[in-house]
């Protein structure tokens, strides 16, 4: 009898709640259905929309109340390699065909007050076991006229390089959207590319002139050991120490023709780093990077939110590193150089059925990826949150430098994601 | 009916003959939002005219009138459901900018005469 009850107060929640939610709590803010903003019906890769509300500082809104914006993700997966990995995937796990709960998140993720919101995201990580201080975005924006031409300028707060970038084609939001922790990966990464990750803090300022132009310059310190510690970002004990004022760039062109959206840029920062935390003489290792990137989307029904999408994203980022301390410590070579790039194309059926395709450089290979998110659209039966279930396969062709048993690491990664609000 | 309507414009003539000019009916003109978008981006209207914005979208939509660039004393209309639209008396002179809140990018501008 009980179980009879919990059915119709199921049935009765999932037809009278709000609609569904990108970021669940984005969502409930504006009454937008994820694929509002999201390719896909499933966060983060953005559409035109998405990218306009970060750019207005998350602020945009139905005009009703809704604080405080609290949402929850979580997602599991099944992970299988070529070969098995001696010794465990990770602490905790087999040699090879582990499940997984990869991630928990909590977000703060709206509105503060007028002009003024934040996406602000904590995560448990399921494999490390770990509760850490994740992705940061707190944004302050306004629209002004420009020599006479309407703007929008704001400041960002933010935790890690791209974090606050509009665009898809960008280290942090960039394809895949999600991959196994439990399957090797190249070791060989240029440092705007996931490295200075929660290490870091940044205030910029941006401006979008006439819908056509942005400009971005941020300013990033290194967290010290103590905030790391107390944030969840380890390991700390001989990590790298990121010294100094690292200054970060985006200059971006973009604009709407017709049903495409297209944007060209480029992006980087100069960073110095402690290896290992240590300063030999007082020197510090310099990286500086200086990337480019494009973006096509197209929307075949504009005056549908559930339409068909294309989306292709590509960057290329060129890192020269000059390591003065490295060389001290480990007889390296004095200088180095890395270049690392990729392009991503998907079609995302419906909002509901998103085939994706990547090729990668520098180690080569190949991600390919079929998404199904069944809700989140303006007719979604269940109106309070949505799921994603993806089939990724990892193939390389090459791996640190290496072709011969580079397809030892091709990886198969199901996952289910799932996302809702309070 | 005909011969109210001649009453009416006899009347009329007679206030002109007199010197006097009868205000003119107040207009209506509808906008349309559509993918995200205002049919128009830049209109002018005679002060009493309506506005009628039309949501073809399968979103809400909102409606957010502003004098000049001062966005404090906005007139917000509320949330418009797909297929619904919302009627606004522009009864002032002067210049309005017409926002949707949720979707920053749809901008018109209402030039009141």
């Amino acid at each position: 009898m009980p179980f009879r009850y919990l059915a119709i107060l199921a049935l009765v929640y999932l037809y009278c709640a709000p609609q569904a939610r990108a970021v669940p709590s984005f969502a409930e803010q504006t009454g937008q259905p994820c694929a509002a903003c999201h390719v896909g019906a499933f966060g983060p890769q953005l559409r035109p929309y998405g990218r306009m509300f970060k750019l207005n500082g998350y602020t945009a809104s139905d005009g009703k109340r809704h604080f405080p914006p609290i949402a929850m993700s979580t997602y599991g997966s099944f992970t299988h390699t070529q070969a098995d990995q001696p010794g465990g995937a990770a602490r905790w796990f087999a040699d090879n065909d582990n499940f997984a709960l990869d991630q928990t998140s909590l977000y703060y993720a709206g509105e503060i007050m007028r002009h003024l919101g934040a996406f602000i995201q904590t995560t448990y990580d399921g494999v490390a076991r770990q509760y850490h201080i994740d992705n940061t975005d707190i944004r302050y924006a306004r629209e002004r006229d420009i020599f006479g031409i309407d703007s929008v300028w704001g400041l960002t707060l933010n935790n890690s390089p791209t974090v606050q970038d509009l665009w898809n084609s960008t280290p942090a939001w960039g394809f895949p959207y999600n991959a196994s922790s439990l399957a090797p990966t190249p070791t060989a990464a240029t440092r705007i590319d996931g490295s200075l990750a929660q290490q870091v803090v940044g205030l910029g300022g941006y401006v979008m002139w006439n819908d056509w132009v942005y400009t971005e310059a941020d300013l990033y310190r290194g967290l010290g050991r103590d905030i790391r510690n107390a944030t969840g970002i380890v390991p700390v004990a001989g990590s790298d120490g990121v010294v100094d004022t690292s200054p970060y760039w985006r200059v971006a062109l973009q604009h709407d023709f017709g049903r495409s959206n297209w944007e060209v840029g480029t992006y980087g920062i100069v960073t110095h780093i402690l290896p290992s935390g240590l300063s030999p003489g007082g020197r510090a290792d310099q990286f500086t990077d200086i990337a480019a990137d494009a973006n096509w989307q197209f929307t075949f029904s504009p005056r549908q939110v559930a339409s068909d999408v294309i989306s292709a994203h590509a960057t290329i980022i060129h890192e020269d590193q000059d390591l003065n301390a490295s060389t001290v410590l480990s007889a390296a070579d004095p200088h180095g150089r890395l270049t690392t790039a990729r392009a991503d194309v998907s079609y995302s059926i419906a909002a509901t059925l998103t085939p994706s395709a990547q090729v990668f450089r520098n180690s080569g290979g190949e991600i390919v990826e079929l998404a199904y998110a069944p809700f989140g659209k303006p007719d979604s039966l269940i109106h309070w949150g949505n799921v994603r279930l993806a089939a990724q396969y990892v193939m390389y062709s090459e791996f640190d430098g290496q072709t011969h048993g580079a397809s030892r690491n091709n990886t198969l990664y199901l996952s289910v994601w799932a996302a809702w609000h309070f | 009916m005909k011969r109210v309507c001649l009453g009416l414009a006899w009347l009329a003539g007679l206030a002109g003959l007199a010197g006097f000019s009868l205000p003119a009916a107040a207009a209506t003109q509808t906008i349309v939002q559509s993918g995200q978008a205002f049919s128009e981006t830049d209109i002018t209207v005679k002060v009493g005219d309506h506005v009628v914005f039309a949501n073809k979208d399968d979103v809400n939509h909102n409606i957010l009138v502003q004098k000049g660039d001062d966005d404090d004393d906005a007139k917000d209309m509320g949330v418009q459901a797909p297929g619904g639209s919302v009627d606004v008396l522009f009864d002032q002179a002067g210049k309005f900018k017409v926002r949707c809140h949720i979707h920053p990018s749809m901008k018109l501008t209402v030039e009141v005469q």
